[in-house]
Parts: C-alpha cells; structure tokens; sequence
C-alpha cells in the first residue's frame, strides 16, 4: 500500500513547485475548481476549446469515428505533458518517460469512462472536457506531485517512481472504478445523520485524488486520516463486473465499534443492492456476500447476523 | 505446599504465574479484597490467560484513540446501581473453566457477588476484554448501527445516564458460544450492561 498523505489544492506541504502548469490552459493540476468551470453546462460556449488546444473540436479531423481517438490521443498528451513536467530534471530521462506512460496509460482508462463507445461527434467535445476535468480533479492531483515521492525515497528515483505508478494506478482505479462507475452510489450522508467530510464519497473522493480518507470524529470514531487499501476498492469494482449494482453506505466514516475495521480503510457497508434494500428476502444477498468473501473479505456479515438486518458489512484482513 | 496451592486456584511454579495485568497506576483499579474474597475459588483474569488477538486490538485501539478506556483490566469500578457506593467489575475464570463476567454492588463493606454472563472456555484463551461505559457515554448508542432501541427513549436516556460495563463479543459464535475466529473480530461486536430499576439488562451493538 502506497504511503498517502493529504494534498489537497492549496493545501500545505504542496509547494508551488510540484503543480505543473498546464501549458495549453494555465491552469494547474490539481485545480479542481477551474475544470470543473469548464464541465459542459459550467461554461460559456467557447471556453471548451479554448482548453482543449490544439486539435480542438471543428478541426478536420474531429468527423466520425476518428473523434475519439483523436480526442483520446490529445488528452494522453496533455496528461503525459503534465506528468514528465512535475519531475525534476534531476530524473533519469528514461524515468521521466515511463513516468509518461504511466500517465497515458491513467488517462486512457478515464476516457474509457468518460466517452461512450457509441458518442455521437456532438457530445465528443464535451467528453474530453469532462475526461479532462476528471484528470485535473482525480488521478492528476498525484501525477504532478513525483516530488513528494522523491523526497520520500531520499531522491532514489527508480524507488520514487514505483512508490508514485502504484500511488497513481491506485488513484485511478478509485476514480474509474468506483467513482466514476454508474454501478456504485457512494452515500453522501451518514446513519446517523451526522455531517462530516468522512461519508462514502468523501472517502472515495479523497482516494481518487491519492489522499488518505478521513474518518469521523463523534461517537466511537477515532478522527484522523487513513488510506482504502486497494484490495477492497478493488473488490468493490469487481462487484460491478459481476452484474451488482449497489450503494455503499460507509467506508472509513461511520461510528463503530471501537477496534473497527472501517477505521482501517479496509471495511465497506452495503445498504442497496441491484434498487432494493438490503434485507432477509433479498435475492442478491447471498450471493453478493459470497462473492466479497471469494475476493478475500474475511468479515462478511449480513442479515441474519447479529446487528446486520439491512445492511452487509464486507472486510478484508489487517495487513 | 504445591497440593495447597492448587486447590486454591494458584499455580505451583512461580516462573509459570500469569503475568499482571495493567496496574492501577496505569489506570487499572485496585479491586477491593472484600470482593475478592467473595470470589470464591475463582481468580481474576490474568494478562497470560489473554488470547493473543486481544493484546493486539488493544494495541490497535490505543494507537488511534490514546484516550480510550483500557480493556486489559480484570476489573472496573464505578457506581453501577447509582446508589452512592463504588461498585466492581471484573472478568474472572477458574482451572478449566470458563471466563465469567462478575459484578460485585457494593453494600457497605461487602459485596453482593453475581454473574452476569459466562464466556465458554477456548484453547487460545480469554477472548473477551471488559471496560467501563462511564455516566453519560452514549455505549451502544454511540454505533450507528445499533437498533436496539429508539435513541429519544426514556430508557436510552437512562441507559446513557448510568455507568455501565462493556464486553467485547465475537462477529460470530458457534451454538457452543465460542467465537469462529480468534483474531480482531473478536470485538467486532460490544455488549453493555447497565442496572436499571433493579435488573440488569444489556444491549448488543455490532459494528
């Protein structure tokens, strides 16, 4: 598991240094705000070609089923551009160009997401704006911080670079695979009613940057910052591939038990399965618990347990 | 002398005794020996007869939360019955026997001993940990998941009122009652008792 530590837009420990520029926006990675200004909706007619350079849509070559790989191939660039840029010139060459390749790689797997297979050439603009909004808000915020990684490993660039792709890799996943999934709705609000910034896609949203997630703060719930390990994001996309569609109602957040595995980032809840609620006459119930535990969940509790009449509680193992 | 001890519940090597527990200076409290003599042939749980996990979660749960009541103490005090009088807790277990929660209300000088529940014997050893809900911790309440009673309730407000006594219980047991897994599920669940118009009653709050 990569170490995380918070780096939010602004926040500190983040110099002005590590957040490349982008040359073709001026905005910079990592500055959430100002992409989302341009999702389509957002922004006056025009910003989005502006932000999308060269290539923008109305060229030639935007007709058809070219689009998307035209589209795709200017959006790998960009990110490959703001990736290399974030590392210091210090950094063997052949470092700074897998470096590139894994930042293609991350935004090949959004525009996956992003595009539908069968976009018309009319939404094709905006899904690179929005492809592009999504890399700026997500995996992006990781892609220009190699200088913390760096730092982390004493300047052992080869030991950087590996702790960095598992860090961005992991922030993709997160991003593509569950937050931007249409199988999995991430709870914005708490059982208990309780508002804070821990909820299901607070947390989700927290790890898709490459932060740690927060847990709450009232009740049994220690405060503090952990990251989800990556067998249980992991498994949650899984879940989707293999037909469920559901609703996570806790991650990290919540007030458990006091050893719980929620506060170590390696615990889901589930309290909607395929619409319905989770219950004693769920069809899917048993199913979708067997399939958490064939993916290494080693606490899977549901109804007909003690304490779980709506809800299954999947948790992976303590490392 | 050996023949002695062991009838009365001692171990006969010295290097073999159980480990102490926490001390009171580390914020275990000294049970009282009227209490301890009301025991009987039973002794307090030791830090040795402790499965491994429980240490562990400890552990676990002082690294996040350094001001979390212990759970490595065989015994509590508090005024459970709320009648002016210090009470006692404590987890306590025999040769061969079980481990069984004991509370001792206090009346006077002496103690009314009696068992809450029992824990059935496991070859890992005592799976259970024992803490103190203090007056006005929330305890079950505090999980979001409890559903145990409705949270506006009289009774939830008595129950957050009163001091109360905590034990860990396992995620799952058998029909023996033995937990299916000594690790840290063994306190994926707590339970808390609380005396209220004079019968103990408990609550069960899963995670």
């Amino acid at each position: 598991m990569p170490a995380l530590s918070k780096n939010r837009p602004a926040a500190a420990g983040t110099s002005t240094a590590d957040v490349a520029p982008s040359k073709d926006t001026g905005y910079p990675h990592g500055n959430a705000a100002a992409a989302q200004d341009l999702l389509p909706g957002t922004a006056e007619s025009g910003d989005s070609a502006s932000l999308l350079g060269d290539g923008a849509p109305g060229t030639a070559d935007d007709v058809g089923g070219p689009v998307a790989d035209s589209a795709l191939d200017r959006l790998k660039g960009r990110a490959r551009g703001a990736a290399v840029a974030a590392v210091p010139a210090s950094v063997p060459a052949e470092i700074r160009s897998r470096v590139g390749d894994v930042a293609e790689q991350q935004m090949t797997g959004l525009w996956g997401r992003v595009h539908p297979a069968t976009a018309s050439d009319a939404t094709a603009d905006a899904d690179e704006v929005k492809a592009w909004a999504a890399w700026n808000d997500g995996v992006g915020q990781v892609a220009a911080d190699f200088s913390r990684f760096l730092r982390e490993k004493n300047g052992d660039a080869n030991a950087a670079f590996t702790a960095w792709s598992e860090a961005v890799a992991h922030a993709g996943q997160v991003q593509t695979g569950i937050l931007m999934n249409p199988d999995i709705t991430l709870a914005t609000t708490h059982v208990s009613n309780v508002r804070d910034n821990a909820n299901a896609k607070a947390t989700v949203q927290d790890a898709a940057r490459g932060n740690p997630s927060d847990r709450s703060r009232y009740g049994n719930a220690p405060g503090g910052e952990i990251g989800l390990d990556p067998r249980m994001t992991e498994a949650m996309e899984d879940l989707t591939a293999r037909g469920y569609k559901f609703r996570v109602s806790e991650i990290t957040g919540g007030s458990h038990g006091r050893n719980s595995r929620h506060y170590a980032g390696i615990a889901f809840d589930v309290d909607q399965i395929n619409g319905q609620r989770v219950g004693a006459r769920h069809p899917d119930v048993r199913g979708f618990m067997a399939a958490c535990r064939e993916m290494g969940a080693t606490e899977v509790l549901g109804p007909g347990d003690d304490g779980h009449d709506t809800h299954i509680h999947a948790a992976w193992p303590r490392e | 002398v050996t023949l002695f001890l062991a009838l009365l519940g001692c171990p006969s090597d010295p290097a073999a005794a159980p480990e102490a527990l926490p001390a009171v200076s580390d914020g275990c409290p000294a049970p009282p020996d009227a209490f301890l003599a009301a025991l009987g042939s039973d002794r307090l749980v030791a830090r040795d007869d402790l499965a491994a996990a429980l240490v562990r979660i400890d552990a676990d749960v002082r690294s996040m939360r350094p001001d979390a009541p212990p759970m490595l103490c065989p015994t509590i005090r508090a005024d459970f019955d709320a009648d002016g009088e210090d009470d006692v807790a404590a987890l306590v277990t025999s040769p061969d026997g079980p481990t069984r929660l004991v509370v001792g209300l206090a009346e006077g000088a002496a103690f009314e001993v009696r068992e809450l529940r029992s824990f059935p014997r496991h070859a890992e050893g005592v799976y259970t940990a024992l803490w103190l809900k203090p007056p006005g911790a929330g305890g079950p309440l505090d999980h979001d998941n409890f559903a145990g009673l409705d949270r506006s309730s009289p009774e939830a407000a008595a129950l957050k009122e009163r001091a109360g006594i905590v034990v860990c219980v396992p995620s799952r047991a058998d029909d023996a009652g033995l937990p299916a897994a000594i690790d840290d599920s063994l306190c994926y669940g707590e339970e808390t008792w609380t005396f209220a118009g004079g019968a103990w009653k408990s609550y069960r709050a899963m995670d």
